[in-house]
């Protein structure tokens, strides 16, 4: 029972990791589209490619 | 626990989920202390349920950065091994301070993990806050592109970085690695709000190739830190899947803001926000010494 509990523990957040990568690029093109019109900014903290670490 | 508590904490997944996506930081540092604060899950418990939380937001990082073939990933694997080594030191000391029971703060009887882990966290988000603040006032000053300050470290054996053209000791790689994986262990935090800055100013990365480098050694310290912590019943699935769920969600959303906003604005808010979230520690902290 306990090991069930530490891999559930384990592969339903990775599951949803990879959910959560097919989410972001479907939603990154319409990112893409709005940082498009705006300047670039040399910015280390809005770096939206790097959100989530 | 009603379904208000967990709507709740639905909620704050979300709000913190739209902060990591606008701030480019996984959240942690966050997620935990407000599970200990408002939710009132034991310290412990939240420190494990957030490295399980951290799992899928490691691998979502992980996917993307693959994708993109970003990151220096000799620095990231160096670093890999001793964060693991930390991720267990880090949880022998959470353990160790709740096996000292109640301990006597300023004549007030208190938990010993409870004091140990909110003063760890008030000090974590105050030098966040602060880092940041005297940031921001060199906002106009662009990232640096000389090797950094930890790269002229002159501790022997070195390791080249071919995508940085430059070389840094490998014991400084390894004692880095080993100090985030013990805030991993004790904190529960994923240390990127750390490590990224660290990668940018200490060896000149960009920012796309520090966030790279950092995402292995977070990945793997989330999944270790989540098998022991659950080895010891210490991780709730519910809790961390609710996080999760609200996080990935506010996380788009957090993205699409950030692109439409102006990046000082943006960051003098996060400085807001993570120093209340260090004021907040610090009163429930002398609450809890009823001072």
């Amino acid at each position: 029972m306990k090991v069930a509990y530490i891999i559930f523990c384990i592969v339903v957040p990775v599951l949803w990791g990879v959910f959560s990568a097919w989410l972001f690029d479907k939603v990154s093109a319409k990112r893409r589209a709005i940082q498009a019109q705006k300047s670039p900014e040399n910015d280390p903290y809005i770096a939206a490619d790097m959100y989530e670490i | 626990m009603d379904i208000l508590w967990w709507t709740a904490l639905a909620g704050m997944g979300f709000g913190v989920g739209i902060i990591a996506g606008m701030f480019g930081v996984g959240g942690g540092f966050l997620l935990t202390p407000l599970l200990i604060i408002f939710f009132r899950v034991p310290e412990l418990l939240a420190v494990g349920t957030g490295l399980c939380q951290m799992i899928g937001v490691s691998v979502a990082a992980q996917i993307r950065y693959l994708k993109m073939g970003v990151g220096e990933t000799k620095l990231g694997l160096m670093m890999t091994v001793p964060s693991l080594l930390g991720v267990g030191l880090g949880k022998s000391i959470a353990v160790f301070l709740e096996e000292m029971g109640r301990i006597t703060i300023a004549g007030s009887p208190i938990s010993a993990s409870k004091f140990g882990i909110s003063l760890c966290f008030f000090l974590l988000l105050s030098g966040i806050a602060v880092y940041m603040a005297i940031d921001l006032r060199r906002s106009g000053a662009s990232l640096p592109t000389v090797p950094g300050l930890l790269t002229r470290i002159p501790i022997p054996p070195y390791t080249f970085l071919p995508r940085t053209q430059c070389r840094i000791s490998i014991p400084v790689v390894v004692y880095i690695g080993l100090g985030l994986g013990v805030l991993s262990g004790l904190l529960g935090v994923g240390g990127g709000v750390i490590l990224t800055p660290l990668l940018i100013y200490g060896v000149g990365m960009s920012v796309a190739m520090s966030a790279g480098t950092g995402v292995t050694m977070l990945l793997a310290t989330s999944l270790w830190g989540t098998f022991t912590y659950a080895q010891s019943d210490r991780v709730s699935l519910p809790i961390a899947l609710i996080l999760l769920a609200g996080s990935t969600f506010g996380a788009q959303i957090g993205a699409l803001i950030a692109a439409r906003f102006e990046g000082t604005r943006l960051r003098g808010l996060f400085v807001l926000l993570v120093a209340l979230t260090a004021i907040a520690v610090l009163i429930d902290l002398i609450k809890a010494l009823g001072l």
